[in-house]
């Protein structure tokens, strides 16, 4: 595997990009509350619609879980040693991620896509490494 | 080497988890909460053993009811005390309130000491 690019391409890039999403097109998070002041217009680019609403509230998920799945799977080959049911596990944690916001904290709300989106990027991005990136 | 490489895993989590939180929405007193702050505020002064707290009965910001938590083990005229706070609830802006007096005591369940529907 080579390391640098899949950290680079699997784990950096889609992060960088759900931050910037976040950053660009929604308005509430306490990234925001820390970057910007009163002042400023937020978001700083307005989208509308179904394909937007995608975007601004699904996509960074899957970013998310994507970028977590594959900084995993790098640690897993680093670690060298096979471990039964690994991809079960990350499901799990991203899955989890997103279940633990319907009881324990105030300042997410669970949506179902949000769920679907992040195992799915899990799931892709695992067999993506496991096809492309490990020989 | 091993037990840094173990090491390593929680740190990912950990990272990711930041990663997590920075999206969370931060609580902000919106302008019902304010009127609610201040309706405390009102009803406070000279019943200070009611240990009294007041809030929305659900998450649901376009809720229409009013939860006033007190000491049930205080005596008082719960009736009159839901008129009190209907009537000051209309004063602060929080008009045709339900009013739920809710009275928590020794054990975890909560009594329901007065209900007003606000005119």
């Amino acid at each position: 595997m080579n390391y640098r690019r899949v950290l680079f391409c699997y784990c950096l890039l889609p992060l960088l990009a759900g931050t910037l999403i976040y950053l660009l097109f929604r308005n509430d998070s306490w990234l925001h509350d820390r970057l910007f002041d009163q002042d400023t217009r937020l978001p700083l680019l307005g989208m509308e619609g179904m394909i937007a609403d995608i975007v601004k509230y699904q996509l960074p998920d899957f970013c998310w879980s994507f970028s977590l799945t594959a900084a995993l799977v790098v640690w897993k080959n680093w670690w060298g040693r096979p471990i039964p049911f690994f991809l079960l596990y990350i499901i799990l944690i991203v899955a989890g991620s997103e279940l633990i916001q319907l009881s324990v904290f105030n300042g997410f709300t669970f949506d179902i896509r949000d769920l679907f989106a992040a195992v799915l990027a899990a799931v892709l991005s695992f067999f993506l490494i496991i096809k492309y990136e490990i020989h | 080497m091993k037990f840094i490489k173990l090491l390593i895993l929680p740190a990912i989590l950990a990272l990711y988890m930041l990663f997590f939180m920075a999206t969370s929405v931060p609580y902000k007193c919106d302008a019902d909460c304010e009127n609610t702050n201040r309706l405390l505020e009102i009803l406070r002064p000279g019943r200070d053993t009611l240990q009294m707290s007041v809030g929305r009965c659900s998450y649901n910001r376009v809720s229409d009811t009013l939860c006033v938590i007190v000491n049930k083990n205080v005596t008082w005229d719960w009736s009159g005390f839901a008129d009190t706070v209907c009537l000051q609830a209309t004063g602060v802006g929080l008009r045709q309130q339900k009013i739920f007096i809710l009275g928590y005591g020794t054990t975890s369940y909560y009594d329901t000491l007065a209900v007003k529907f606000c005119p």
